[in-house]
């Protein structure tokens, strides 16, 4: 086989790996995940239950207005002793970010963003975009 | 090839990306995978296109780095820089795979690399390669610029994501090669293209990205 054939042979099965493989991660990330609970330090909340008890605020981010819980409000709900002492992981089923407690008392829980988003989302207006976590499922506490 | 054609080159081509990537990165719509489109269709299919026309090695990463300067006058999302330092990389990648002699798109590279089967293979896996690798950049750099911490736990379980989106970059790159290379009418001799409307053109093209990424984001 000629050194042409083979880089084509090489390309080829690389491209149709590639093809395959990331197809198959975008169907599995794709698969709907059960979105109706939140676990946060292992007390589970329904998304009903967090906007009819807990006091909803209305802010600003990327030149929006939301409308959402204060993420410390939920953490103190769950009876957590020394909450500035810990790390808080939010995460979706394939997305995660971990931010500190001055991010939780800053951070919000948002259902709905005023037809902009209508994702179950976390929204730190002085965080990046990137700290955005959609359809959230847990907030552990490390 | 005189450098300073070189030069207007490097800032028309880098002007038309970071402006592509400015003005489209700011249109979302929901069921169109931009991110994929702006690094496997836009940037990569620039960088072959220039890499074609001038055959010079290394312009595409200072492309790349005009387009990043570029990047830094639209406030889209919150870490500016990290995007910037993205579309950098993303030259930078360009580079480390193109300059292989075994992958020379030029006029003079191996006829191999005019057949579009074999094109469309390697822009598959460079568009790939490209777009994962800006993703995970930003991934890993905006923690670290906003915050000051990067968590390992973040990153690994944001991977099925890069991957999994990396496949549409993968198709538009395997559209984006071929199509830059083999497209006659985008076969111009820019030696030939007389001095005075060479770098006029240059200039003027140029200045109206950067106008209207500024005009765009700053004025309106």
């Amino acid at each position: 086989m000629t050194d042409i054939k083979r880089l084509n042979l090489i390309l080829g099965i690389l491209a149709v790996l590639i093809l395959v493989t990331s197809c198959a991660a975008f169907a599995y990330i794709m698969i709907p995940k059960d979105t109706s609970m939140v676990v946060v330090n292992d007390v589970e909340y329904t998304w009903d239950e967090l906007f009819e008890n807990f006091q909803t605020t209305t802010f600003n981010a990327k030149d929006t207005s939301f409308e959402g819980i204060l993420l410390s409000d939920i953490i103190y709900d769950t009876g957590l002793a020394n909450p500035e002492g810990h790390q808080y992981i939010i995460a979706s089923s394939d997305y995660q970010k971990t931010v500190n407690w001055t991010s939780m008392v800053n951070g919000f829980l948002v259902r709905e963003g005023n037809g902009v988003v209508n994702d179950k989302i976390t929204i730190f207006p002085g965080l990046p975009q990137q700290y955005w976590v959609y359809d959230v499922m847990t907030i552990e506490v490390i | 090839m005189n450098k300073y054609r070189i030069l207007a080159g490097i800032l028309v081509f880098g002007s038309v990306w970071g402006m592509l990537e400015c003005i489209l990165g700011n249109v979302n719509i929901s069921w169109f995978p931009m991110g994929a489109f702006l690094g496997g269709f836009i940037g990569l299919g620039l960088m072959v296109f220039s890499r074609r026309l001038f055959g010079v090695v290394w312009m595409q990463l200072g492309m790349a780095i005009v387009a990043g300067m570029l990047r830094f006058w639209a406030p889209i999302g919150t870490c500016i820089i990290c995007s910037a330092l993205a579309i950098m990389a993303e030259g930078l990648v360009f580079e480390l795979i193109f300059n292989r002699p075994v992958f020379n798109i030029t006029k003079t590279g191996q006829s191999e690399l005019k057949n579009w089967r074999t094109l469309a293979f390697l822009g598959i896996l460079s568009g790939f390669v490209i777009y994962v690798i800006g993703y995970m950049f930003t991934q890993i750099m905006t923690p670290i610029i906003s915050t000051g911490t990067f968590f390992v736990s973040d990153f690994i379980k944001v991977l099925p994501t890069i991957y999994g989106t990396g496949f549409f970059a993968a198709i538009f790159g395997g559209i984006a090669l071929p199509l830059a290379v083999l497209t006659p009418q985008l076969s111009i001799d820019v030696n030939k293209i007389k001095k005075e409307h060479y770098y006029a053109i240059a200039t003027g093209v140029s200045a109206f990205c950067w106008v209207l990424v500024i005009a765009f984001f700053h004025l309106v």
